[in-house]
């Protein structure tokens, strides 16, 4: 893993009225792909609209690549590609137009070669050359705006929710476009997604965020490894007083309920198995499914926020 | 080069929209319910004439009316135009872009104010010199 810094953070607050988005916020991310992941209202969007130079933070200083994200913000901007959660375009062009326009607006030397490359990047440019934007579909949106964060091949690419609308066989080819970008380019990415599945074939660094603070910022492997509880995936009939019963036990560190399915974190195993079949039999409820989850970057993200 | 390329786009997404057109039409059609009536005898040789001066008359007072709704069309569209891209995303990812906070406010609003100051002044003129002379030929 190379161990250049491209984005440090520095106990960054933010209010926005009453609400405290941020919350002496600080971490570290280095080159290759990060996830920055959290739940909704975690305070990511914030963080990636500071990082940007879109917005000011109240407290606390925010650094891509060495420079100061609102002082330097029109640096930053000639370095990294954005696509924002919420993609919008000059509708009355066509793809290709469009894409020509920011090339321009980007100062990028020959427009049409870049426009025409990031198009076939995203595998859009059949589509894209005579159609208006309004046309498109969301799918297509959704690509052109990746398209347009990758444009001349930046040095960071920050990305919020960017598979959020494309169909399976676009995600699959969202990845790899990451992972050939990442390898063979050298650009570095910051992707905000809550589909952690995903997240995961690509990441090498993770960032996990919730109530404006950073809960876990590591390696994906060293988090990973880090993980000394164990998610059970228990299906009981009747659950209610099973649930009851579990919740009382010691080394229950979470527990949640999905449908018919009871999910808990167990921090000592043994206890749970010797304990299993005695609680059921107090319960009176005989067991149907009982699975043992791998670790991974849901599980992560399930025992640091307790499901 | 970054400045007039965005106010290329910006003046053509804001002008695409039928928004002379439809002005045109609305004082067109409010200047026709306030012809004057013929009060007196005139010769079927002149009644042609006569009917169109009546009507140019009209247009000439509506058209004075048009700087008015031109205005209103203009503060529509500068809000529209930020407001819309705002709500829309478009505003942060133009302001994303290595241009500066000042170039995207004023290329948008250059975008809408110039064309329409250019119509109002076209209309000035046409109504002070065009129409006379319309007039005369009749």
């Amino acid at each position: 893993m190379p161990d250049e810094t491209v984005i440090e953070v520095e106990n960054l607050t933010k209010r926005f009225g009453p609400v405290e988005a941020l919350r002496n916020l600080s971490f570290k991310v280095p080159e290759g792909v990060a996830g920055l992941i959290g739940p909704n209202g975690a305070g990511k969007t914030t963080t990636i609209k500071i990082l940007t130079g879109l917005l000011r933070p109240d407290k606390g200083n925010a650094e891509v690549f060495g420079l100061n994200c609102w002082k330097d913000s029109l640096k930053i901007r000639r370095k990294i590609g954005f696509l924002p959660e919420k993609t919008a375009f000059y509708d009355h062009m066509t793809g290709l137009g469009y894409l020509i326009l920011i090339s321009e607006l980007k100062g990028l030397q020959n427009s049409r070669n870049e426009a025409s490359k990031a198009l076939s990047l995203v595998e859009l440019e059949s589509e894209a050359q005579n159609r208006r934007v309004r046309e498109y579909s969301a799918g297509m949106r959704q690509r052109l705006g990746l398209a347009q964060a990758l444009l001349g091949t930046p040095e960071l690419v920050i990305l919020d929710e960017p598979t959020s609308n494309l169909d399976p066989l676009g995600r699959i080819q969202f990845l790899d476009v990451i992972n050939k970008l990442s390898k063979e380019a050298g650009v570095a990415f910051l992707i905000s997604s809550h589909i952690l599945p995903e997240l995961e074939k690509v990441c090498d660094y993770v960032v996990l965020m919730d109530k404006g603070r950073a809960l876990k910022a590591g390696s994906l492997n060293q988090l990973l490894s880090k993980i000394t509880t164990s998610t059970f995936r228990i299906k009981v009939q009747p659950k209610e007083k099973f649930v009851e019963l579990l919740k009382r036990e010691a080394y229950v560190r979470s527990l949640w309920l999905e449908e018919d399915l009871v999910f808990v974190v167990v921090g000592e195993v043994e206890n749970f198995k010797r304990r299993l079949p005695v609680l059921l039999l107090e319960a009176q409820a005989s067991l149907e499914e009982l699975e043992v989850e791998g670790k991974s970057l849901e599980s992560l993200f399930k025992t640091s926020l307790g499901g | 080069m970054k400045f007039s390329s965005l106010l290329k786009a910006e003046t053509e997404r804001v002008w695409s929209r039928p928004v002379l057109e439809l002005t045109s039409i609305l004082v067109f059609l409010s200047s026709l319910s306030a012809v004057a009536p013929l009060v007196s005898v005139i010769p079927p040789d002149r009644l042609q004439a006569e009917m169109f001066s009546k009507i140019v008359d009209s247009i000439t007072l509506y058209a004075d009316s048009l700087t008015l709704f031109l205005g209103l069309i203009c503060a529509v569209l500068a809000t529209l135009s930020f407001a819309k891209d705002y709500e829309q995303g478009l505003l942060q990812t133009l302001l994303s872009l290595p241009l500066s906070r000042s170039l995207v406010f004023v290329s948008k609003l250059i975008a809408v104010t110039v064309p329409i100051t250019l119509i109002a002044w076209v209309t000035m003129v046409s109504e002070s010199q065009l129409l006379p002379c319309i007039r005369y030929c009749f």
